[in-house]
């Protein structure tokens, strides 16, 4: 029968795969078609410490910028004294020597500062 | 459909257990290959991936290349799984997709020209009912070179055809839908190519060629 001589060429002809063939393919498959999900590590330590640490973070953050404020406050309240003590010199010497050469600056300075 | 029903909820009392799936036809398969369910696709993979391979392999006569290419196929069966019809057969549907994975290849490889089946004028063959011939014996009996050889030196929807009879297990029918042509035509090719194996073969043996 024809079927016999089909069947014949099957066997003659039929070129089986390749040992590896199947791990290949379902290789790729997984890959494409099975995203791999998270480990339990990183589900129940790695995600929880993240999300704790972007907190902490943020609540470092927060309160530095309240802090900040306050040193720069401290500090430029100290410049500012000395920027008034300063001046006071310069008034005191502008009212009451105008007329000292440049060699007396030095020493009125020093005078005005002890 | 009841018979179906039955043979699934026997498949989900065990549902990581292959052989529970096996008794399963091809389409109620599909059905659950559709449901995501990727162990029936193992089952229809270990069933058609040898006539696949095969099939491929006669047409690119590289054994890498057949490999690749069947995975591919078997990728776009599970890709396109949606798209499948349980009205029409599952053999037709994953040869038709690995015959086109197998044509883009040798297109792109540009060993095949765009004309491919133009129907084959001719009447209809009962070659099923032939016995066989001393000529047909001779071509079983030769070496599996020379066939190789004739089968590669045929016009390539010749080949393809007398390859999807050979390892498709399809019927007539089932061919001809897959290669999108008429039946009385598909017989004619199939009819044509088995001819000229047997031509071709016989004057190999007459010129006592020797095929690596």
């Amino acid at each position: 029968m024809s079927n016999e001589f089909f069947n014949g060429l099957k066997s003659k002809l039929s070129h089986k795969p390749s040992k590896d063939f199947d791990k290949d393919f379902w290789k790729g498959f997984n890959e494409e078609f099975n995203e791999k999900s998270p480990s339990k590590f990183w589900t129940f330590w790695m995600v929880p410490a993240s999300v704790a640490a972007m907190l902490l973070m943020g609540v470092v953050f927060y309160n530095s910028s309240f802090v900040a404020p306050e040193s720069v406050k401290m500090g430029s309240s100290i410049e500012d004294e000395d920027i008034l003590q300063n001046m006071e010199l310069l008034m005191h010497i502008d009212d009451e020597v105008l007329d000292v050469a440049h060699e007396e600056w030095d020493e009125l300075l020093e005078e005005g500062q002890s | 459909m009841t018979e179906f029903i039955k043979k699934r909820t026997k498949f989900f009392s065990k549902p990581f257990s292959k052989s529970a799936v096996e008794p399963l036809s091809d389409k109620e398969l599909m059905v659950l290959v559709q449901e995501n369910d990727q162990e029936a696709f193992r089952v229809l993979f270990d069933k058609y991936k040898g006539p696949i391979v095969s099939f491929i392999y006669n047409m690119t006569k590289n054994p890498g290349i057949s490999e690749d290419l069947a995975q591919t196929s078997f990728m776009k069966v599970y890709k396109s799984r949606g798209s499948y019809r349980s009205e029409y057969k599952f053999t037709t549907w994953l040869w038709t997709i690995a015959r086109n994975t197998t044509y883009d290849y040798l297109r792109k490889k540009k060993e095949i020209s765009i004309e491919r089946f133009r129907s084959e004028d001719g009447k209809e063959f009962e070659i099923e009912d032939e016995a066989m011939g001393v000529e047909e014996k001779l071509v079983l009996e030769s070496d599996k070179a020379i066939v190789m050889n004739c089968l590669d030196n045929m016009k390539v929807s010749q080949k393809e055809a007398l390859n999807l009879r050979i390892f498709s297990e399809q019927s007539y029918d089932e061919i001809a839908e897959t290669l999108n042509i008429t039946l009385s035509a598909t017989k004619s090719l199939i009819n044509r190519s088995k001819m000229n194996l047997i031509k071709c073969v016989k004057e190999c043996l007459e010129k006592g060629e020797v095929h690596e």
